[in-house]
């Protein structure tokens, strides 16, 4: 294996990570799942994803559930898993994901005990959507359409404090999440490589360097 | 509900453990001149953050400092 988290990693709410690895030089035919436990550095081996894709539209966790749900195998799959936590079974969803046309991932991150996510939804709708995850239906709604398209060039969407901060390259966005109101930030010049949200300050990595930015600079 | 792809009930095979993991400075994990870095993944919840690259797990300690640009 090449790389361990070449598909995704994300933190949960039990606190322990999840990461998908796929590697087309062993020839898997689907993501290899792991979970890391670090408070006794542990990583562990789950049970394989039940589809075939290699290119998840979302992965993410709740208390009980790990979901991966559609994405991009041979063709596009619309299915929808979820790995209960505690029996380490896998569950295929009665819903399914309308086809997108997409492979670009949507990108989950827990506010205020909700789950959201942010991303374009479909191909042929290329402005960003943010939506959120009802626990009790298990589907996404739609909270706002943003005038902004193109995929995000983070890893996860930044959130510090009720400030969410979208991160594409030149443009970026600022959206207070308590009035999902959305704010142009153009001063923090071209953007690449990936960020880190830790103890609400932002960390930014590219290529040969690490810089923390302050929020206060960005407006 | 169950597909019945799979029915294990065992949680998986540990593939690692270990006492300490590697540690990295936040400030210093990126100095190194290697593009690869930029395929590696960063994940943080309260209190805690790794970097995932290559086979690796990083265990990162982000410093206090501000180095603004």
């Amino acid at each position: 294996m090449s790389n361990l988290a070449s598909t995704f990693a994300i933190s949960s709410p039990n606190g322990k990570v999840y990461i998908g690895s796929h590697d087309r030089d062993y020839d898997w035919q689907y993501i290899k799942l792991y979970e890391f436990d670090g408070g006794i550095n542990q990583l562990t081996e789950l049970p394989r994803v039940p589809h075939g894709v290699v290119t998840p539209k979302y992965v993410y966790a709740t208390d009980q559930y790990l979901y991966i749900e559609g994405g991009l195998a041979d063709v596009e799959v619309t299915d929808r898993y979820r790995y209960n936590l505690q029996t380490g079974i896998w569950e295929k969803l009665a819903r399914t994901l309308p086809l997108t046309g997409y492979n670009n991932a949507m990108k989950p991150f827990p506010y205020k005990g909700g789950l959201y996510s942010f991303g374009q939804v479909n191909l042929d709708d290329p402005y960003n959507s943010l939506q959120v995850f009802n626990p009790i239906s298990e589907v996404w709604d739609l909270v706002k359409k943003f005038e902004k398209n193109g995929s995000l060039a983070t890893n996860e969407p930044l959130l510090i404090g009720n400030d969410l901060y979208l991160l594409y390259g030149w443009e970026n966005l600022k959206v207070d999440m308590r009035t999902y109101e959305e704010q142009k930030i153009t001063n923090l010049g071209q953007i690449a490589g990936f960020y880190l949200c830790y103890k609400r300050a932002a960390f930014y990595f590219q290529f040969g360097d690490t810089l923390r930015f302050d929020t206060d600079l960005l407006i | 509900m169950n597909n019945g792809y799979d029915r294990s009930r065992h949680h998986g095979t540990v593939v690692m453990t270990t006492s300490t993991l590697p540690y990295m400075d936040l400030f210093s994990v990126f100095k190194t001149k290697d593009y690869s870095l930029n395929f590696g993944r960063a994940v943080s919840m309260e209190g805690e953050a790794y970097f995932i690259w290559r086979n690796q797990i990083i265990n990162l300690m982000p410093q206090t400092r501000s180095l603004n640009r």
